[in-house]
């Protein structure tokens, strides 16, 4: 055979040691890990991964929980603060803004598997679930440790040698995402402050044709599409099948909302919602959609606020006959 | 495996690990190793084509072994078109199958006969246009006696599923590759930081160009109405996607190979500053332009003919070379184009050479910016060819370039698609590349850096690999698109 081809350049004539090269890897290694840290520390959606993450580690300190509330921002805004500052609740929220019904299936298996006691899910039953707006989340990557956790791919994007990859802070695609909108909107200026931000009341000093006006507009995108897609009865099920695992009742419930706000969903497709959650295990379904309408009670046509909480907090207890707060 | 996959992460450590380890057992074994690497990086995309590359293999081993025992010019022959045709028989089959059997249909359906034929679902087999003609070099080189045949089975089928540049090339002779398998490999560290840095660049070219101009040529191609200045942007763009892509791919293949010890052919050498079509054909696909010229062109009778048999020869090379890259009509077209773009040159020369060479600037960098530019001009048309589904397609997307159109303003048709951004990352990304890849045009590669400095080294290459972290492109994975060639 012929000899091996002369791979020799000009980049190969200086000296040049395998013990230089090393240490000057190991030196980029180190850069490295030190970016990810800072970009870890600093960057707001890892803080905000931080926190999402911490509302469900947040159920260990509370001994006494036996009910656990999953759903999206509907639950989250009104709940988290309201029930998860009290160590002695039997209730406990582990919902978050923009969740789909797969982060709610990761956490609450997480939970189910971690928290010994529980015997009640009240799972959201809001039809906005089941709509193509929830078929892919923001919170994907913030609850891609709970399926690597339970080493399950199912809910991942490709694999889990994949998610763990994301779960470096500078590999990680949702990080990028935000960072570039963030520095989008730094570069244009255009950073907008949520509507009544830091004022509880905000929305009750709107006309009525404002609320009206801005509940239509929220509805009709959140329900588009309802009952489309399998994917969010797929998840439903398995949330379903995890709870009977776990010998845990689900309830479904739905939130007050606004009127224009739930008005974009028809009572047809909502009965054939219900027909299927409780074909499928749902043992009760408490529909409060048209619970409350004093709009000081709300923070928006479609999230309560604290007062607003309180409130459903004590209906919540009537109806299931038992105490949450 | 997709180079740009968290498979291959964890992948090629762990391969390279084992195979530094086996250099204590010996050559064999490291080749065995690289054999097994290579068919699992392989199976990784269907497991069920793994026979296939390893009859093809086989028939070319025992081919090989056939023509070194024989001296009997007819078995000797008939050895050789067993070889060819079972290479290119399964090639056939399996891409071109079903494109014939409806080309024929629809010819005989022009003058009023209905034929009915079966088509089969055949799904394409990765990389098989790479890997056959890629085994083809060596029986052919067996055959003119220019290399003597392989004994060593294992050697011979690492050669041929060499992982790095199995399933999207580089295209390598066997004279080159092979002999590497058999003697002893040594990593050098310069040799291994120029593979590591090698690869940085191809994943730029892939992560950050290629892919964030696929976003936006994708979009744009797939809209039934488009203006003309967004039919010339996602052209455009489209060149640039499948420079990067390719190229990108190539660069990781040879930057892994290096890493092994191995070195593979240039198969990118920036095209783009080509000055015209002859010479971008010599940096473009280095490896596959060089296999039709050794074993098409050169058969056909090459330059040694009257000129108008050397057009010929020209037009039948890239009419092949088109058909090759796909069984469609938009690539024979496309091939077609390349030919007629190199054929003026075989009649009238190079009539801008002494401008482009002249002493003084003011007549030679005119000159010179206006023949990269007519070449590139010129080559876009032709991409437009390659990207659209149908020949009617780049008709209308050639339509819409030539209408008033041309001259209204994309952006709010960005804007509507939600592309804005990404545009901007992707044409800052393309500067990016151009600026870098014309201050290294004499280099292999761009960060290709010789004895440059630690001091300038490094940062050029934090530089890039922070590029790469926060402009790739996010999302799905998209498949190289020489994958389905």
């Amino acid at each position: 055979m012929a000899t091996a081809p002369d791979i020799t350049s000009a980049e190969m004539i200086r000296s040049f040691s395998w013990t230089r090269l090393i240490s000057q890897l190991l030196v980029a290694a180190l850069l490295f890990v030190a970016a990810n840290v800072v970009t870890y520390e600093t960057s707001g959606f890892f803080q905000k991964e931080h926190e999402y993450q911490q509302v469900v580690a947040g159920i260990t300190r509370h001994p006494n929980v036996r009910i656990v509330f999953s759903g999206d921002s509907h639950f989250a805004v009104p709940l988290n603060d309201y029930l998860d500052d009290n160590a002695a609740a039997p209730g406990y929220s582990i919902a978050a803004g923009g969740d789909s019904l797969r982060e709610a299936f990761a956490k609450v298996r997480h939970v189910l598997n971690t928290t010994p006691g529980i015997d009640t899910l009240i799972l959201t039953a809001d039809p906005h679930m089941f709509g193509k707006g929830r078929l892919e989340s923001s919170n994907r990557s913030f609850s891609d440790r709970y399926f690597i956790e339970a080493w399950d791919a199912s809910g991942l994007q490709k694999n889990i040698w994949s998610a763990m990859l994301q779960q470096v802070p500078l590999f990680n695609e949702d990080f990028l995402q935000y960072f570039r909108k963030d520095l989008g909107a730094m570069l244009s200026r255009t950073r907008t402050k949520a509507r009544g931000a830091g004022d509880p009341l905000a929305w009750s000093r709107l006309t009525d044709e404002q609320r009206q006006a801005s509940a239509v507009a929220t509805g009709e995108g959140d329900h588009a599409g309802v009952g489309d897609s399998q994917v969010p009865f797929t998840w439903y099920q398995r949330i379903l099948d995890a709870a009977r695992e776990h010998n845990v009742k689900v309830i479904g419930v739905r939130f007050p909302v606004h009127p224009g706000y739930s008005a974009q969903i028809s009572a047809q497709k909502v009965a054939e919602l219900d027909a299927w959650l409780t074909a499928h295990g749902v043992t009760q379904i408490i529909d409060l959609r048209h619970e409350l309408t004093d709009p000081r009670d709300f923070e928006d046509e479609d999230h309560l606020n604290e007062t607003g909480a309180a409130k459903i907090v004590q209906v919540l207890e009537t109806r299931l006959q038992r105490k949450i707060d | 495996m997709l180079f740009n996959s968290a498979d291959y992460v964890l992948f090629l450590p762990l391969v390279l690990l084992i195979y530094v380890l086996l250099r204590r057992v010996g050559l064999r074994a490291q080749n065995a190793w690289m054999l097994i690497a290579s068919y699992v990086f392989y199976g990784w995309w269907d497991w069920r084509f793994l026979g296939l590359l390893f009859g093809t293999t086989l028939n070319d081993y025992l081919v090989g072994l056939g023509l070194e025992r024989t001296d009997d010019p007819r078995s000797r022959r008939l050895l050789i078109l067993l070889s060819i045709g079972v290479n290119l028989g399964v090639l056939g089959f399996f891409k071109y199958y079903n494109f014939f059997v409806s080309s024929f249909i629809d010819a005989f359906a022009g003058i009023g006969v209905h034929l009915e034929a079966p088509t089969l679902k055949v799904i394409l087999p990765v990389g098989i246009s790479f890997y056959t003609f890629q085994a083809l070099t060596y029986t052919i080189s067996v055959y003119r006696r220019e290399m003597r045949a392989v004994r060593d089975p294992i050697g011979f089928f690492a050669y041929v599923a060499f992982f790095p540049q199995l399933v999207a090339g580089p295209i390598e002779r066997a004279r080159h590759l092979l002999p590497q398998f058999f003697v002893p490999r040594v990593i050098e560290p310069e040799a291994f930081a120029s593979g590591l840095r090698q690869m940085l660049w191809g994943f730029f070219c892939k992560l950050v160009v290629a892919d964030n101009c696929a976003t936006v040529v994708n979009s744009i191609f797939a809209q039934h109405t488009l203006s003309g200045s967004m039919a010339l942007l996602g052209s455009l763009l489209f060149a640039f996607q499948i420079y990067a892509d390719f190229s990108g791919y190539s660069h990781i293949a040879l930057g892994t190979a290096r890493l092994f010890g191995f070195e593979l052919m240039q198969n990118f050498a920036t095209p783009y500053f080509s000055q015209n079509h002859p010479e971008f054909w010599r940096r473009w696909h280095i490896s596959l332009s060089t296999w039709f010229r050794d074993y098409v062109y050169i058969p056909l009778g090459g330059n040694r003919t009257s000129k108008p048999r050397q057009a010929f020869n020209l037009l039948v090379t890239f009419t092949l070379s088109g058909l090759w890259h796909g069984a469609n009509w938009t690539f024979i077209v496309w091939g077609i184009l390349n030919g007629l773009y190199v054929i003026p040159r075989v009649f009238i020369g190079e009539p801008l050479a002494p401008a482009a060479n002249s002493p003084n600037w003011l007549v030679r960098v005119p000159t010179v910016a206006f023949r990269i530019l007519f070449t590139f001009s010129l080559t876009v048309l032709a991409w437009i060819f390659f990207r659209s589904p149908t020949i009617a397609g780049a008709w209308k997307v050639l339509g819409e370039i030539g209408s008033r159109s041309l001259f209204t303003s994309p952006l709010p048709m960005l804007r509507s698609m939600g592309l804005l951004t990404t545009v901007a990352y992707a044409v800052l990304a393309i500067t990016f590349l151009l600026v870098i890849e014309w201050w290294q045009r004499d280099k292999r590669y761009a960060l290709e850096m010789g004895e440059r400095a630690a001091l300038i080294t490094w940062p050029a290459c934090a530089t890039v690999f922070a590029v790469i972290i926060f402009f790739r492109y996010t999302g799905a994975s998209l498949d190289f698109i020489y994958f389905q060639f």
